[in-house]
């Protein structure tokens, strides 16, 4: 009855939080330099499924087809992807302080990105190749691919994961990363800097439904694959043998986070850059708050995460308006305090 | 046959830490392991348990080599707890304990995985612990969470009072110094636990140092010392002093009880003058 109780705690607490992420979502299309009302808004969406709707004013729809709804939508996306990564990670790594960048995924992604906003441009011929708009956050895509798969192959030794080499390996090739990035900054142009600087503190002004088309397939995937996991990372929990000998295929466990993570984080900062502190935090709220048991960990890390990153990216976005604040700078600055907050309160409630 | 161990040849680096390793562990049996510190206990569970690859010589479970085993198979058949482990999430005890379910169910457990939960609780005098937070337990009562997760792996079901079959499949458990850091009582209590296990036809292979737990409570000791079994006998022939000897480097007495029908091993006072040896483990 004990876990029964447990799994319906559980399921309360992810139908409110999808309740909750419902309505971040019609208020944060709502708000910006025109504003829509809650009930617009939803009028305006339900259009296309029946003709229900009365007239709403025709530059409403338009702004929220074309530049709100793009942009909320990659913010639900990313903001899940990175809280369901942050816990499949810790889980994965039996440590509370791993992340996404920790694959080396931030580092590629920057390095690669970098290298194209330096020499790129001179390479192939601006922005208008064969790519066009979608060449930037390809190449980062890739860097955080190969950044990834180096590390991973470097961790395995005779055919295994070693989870410990591969947590030295992150920081050693993070390391490598951002000096190389360092140069690249040292020789960029006041433009190119810029550009770097404002990519690399993360902002979901680039959404295009063009963009999303190839992004958020990639996402959903680890969005959808992770809850599969749930059970063998609650396992793992007890240790690696212990695991294994409770019959879970350790390796392939091992190999499958680590390629969703890398796809859908991958994804995620190649049209975003690098947004911190979700993938760290969000999950560590849902554990101190409900539960460790990954059943419901992950699916509530994906829903929180997607609440926090939409909340930032309206304040992001409305603050300085009509300038824009990079999200990935909310993020942090909002991320880190109730870090602190929240280990304070654990001291305190353990001690 | 449960366990059958074949010129078995175990090396850790390129020390070799046991040779000609031969043995057998049958239904109905507690074999207990003891030797030295280093003497290759914990090695030699390692690669029953598919820990560690076994380069020489043959290790048969069930009557197949690990290789022809599948994982979740091999699960549901066998549960090896190890010296220490280190779980630092706060599960709930019956969490944890359902883990040890997990090789038998499929998404969700059943109401018969939950009954031999409450059961493994109970046996490791656990009741009312199921909602408690493992993390916030001590650590012998973790020990016993632990305990209580791996005999769930492999609960006979003749030990559900209800269908009293015997022609349930039989299970082997391999432990790693199960009673350590449990207290007296606990300690007795799992042992009991291990004897009625077997009884109903499992097998028990126990790595223990207390020799006079080892000497109530198995059917077979197998001491390891000088890098070989010395010897692989009842506990009335197994522990003897010329054995401890051999094994331990330590003089002992073994008293023979009429009153209990096993050997009681006291150890006089050492000499004064021994060296301490660093270099062991």
């Amino acid at each position: 009855m004990g876990t029964r109780s447990l799994m319906k705690r559980g399921q309360t607490l992810i139908i409110s939080l999808s309740v909750v992420l419902l309505f971040c979502v019609i208020i944060s299309i709502g708000h910006g330099a025109l504003y829509i009302t809650p009930l617009n808004v939803i009028k305006i969406i339900l259009e296309p499924l029946g003709s229900l709707v009365t007239a709403v004013p025709e530059q409403e729809a338009a702004i929220l087809w074309g530049i709100r709804l793009p942009r909320v939508v990659l913010a639900v996306f990313v903001g899940a992807t990175l809280g369901v990564s942050g816990a499949v990670l810790q889980g994965l790594f039996r440590n509370p302080l791993a992340e996404p960048g920790l694959i080396g995924i931030s580092a590629g992604a920057s390095l690669a990105a970098a290298t194209f906003m330096v020499f790129g441009s001179r390479i192939l011929n601006a922005n208008n190749s064969v790519l066009g708009q979608f060449t930037l956050p390809f190449v980062a895509f890739l860097g955080a691919m190969s950044c990834a798969t180096l590390i991973h192959r470097t961790s395995v030794i005779h055919g295994r994961t070693s989870i410990t080499t591969m947590l030295l390996a992150g920081i050693a090739f993070n390391a490598i990363g951002f000096a190389l990035l360092g140069i690249l900054q040292y020789v960029a142009d006041d433009q190119q800097l810029r550009s770097l600087t404002f990519w690399m503190m993360g902002s979901l002004s680039g959404s295009t439904w063009e963009l999303l088309i190839f992004t958020v397939p990639m996402m959903l995937f680890t969005i959808i694959v992770a809850p599969f996991l749930a059970h063998s990372l609650n396992l793992l929990q007890l240790g690696e043998s212990e695991a294994s000998h409770l019959g879970i295929n350790i390796e392939l466990l091992k190999r499958l986070t680590v390629l969703i993570v890398a796809l859908g984080v991958g994804a995620a900062v190649s049209v975003s850059g690098m947004i911190g502190f979700i993938g760290l935090i969000v999950p560590h709220i849902i554990r101190m708050s409900s539960t460790p048991n990954h059943k419901i960990l992950i699916p509530a890390s994906a829903i929180l995460g997607s609440i926090i990153l939409l909340g930032a990216d309206l304040i992001s976005r409305t603050v300085v308006m009509p300038a824009e604040m990079p999200v990935g700078i909310i993020t942090t600055l909002m991320g880190a305090p109730f870090f602190v907050v929240l280990l304070l309160k654990q001291r305190f409630r353990l001690h | 046959m449960l366990i059958s161990v074949k010129n078995l040849e175990l090396w850790r680096g390129d020390r070799c830490l046991l040779t000609d390793v031969n043995f057998t562990v049958d239904q109905g049996e507690v074999v207990v392991i003891i030797g030295a510190n280093g003497s290759g206990k914990s090695t030699l569970l390692a690669s029953l348990s598919g820990d560690l690859s076994v380069p020489h010589g043959e290790v048969r479970i069930g009557g197949k080599t690990l290789d022809q085993w599948s994982n979740l198979e091999l699960a549901r058949f066998r549960a090896v707890m190890k010296q220490s482990s280190r779980l630092e999430l706060p599960f709930t005890v019956k969490e944890v304990v359902l883990m040890g379910r997990s090789p038998h169910y499929n998404s969700r457990e059943s109401k018969y995985d939950l009954m031999i939960c409450e059961l493994a609780l109970k046996m490791t005098d656990l009741d009312g612990f199921a909602q408690r937070l493992y993390t916030q337990l001590s650590g012998g009562e973790q020990r016993r969470v632990q305990l209580a997760r791996t005999l769930a792996q492999v609960w006979p079901k003749a030990l559900l009072n209800q269908s009293a079959s015997s022609n349930d499949q039989s299970k082997l458990l391999l432990l790693d110094e199960p009673t350590a850091n449990l207290d007296i009582e606990a300690q007795h209590r799992f042992m009991n636990c291990v004897q009625q296990f077997a009884k109903v036809g499992g097998g028990v292979l126990c790595i223990l140092h207390d020799m006079n737990l080892a000497a109530q409570y198995a059917t077979r000791v197998i001491v390891l010392g000088q890098k070989r079994v010395l010897v692989n006998a009842p506990p009335k022939k197994a522990l003897t002093p010329e054995i401890i000897k051999q094994a331990f480097q330590v003089e002992a007495h073994c008293l023979l009880s009429n009153e209990y029908g096993f050997p009681i091993i006291v150890t006089p006072p050492l000499d004064n003058s021994f060296e301490v040896d660093y270099g062991r483990e």
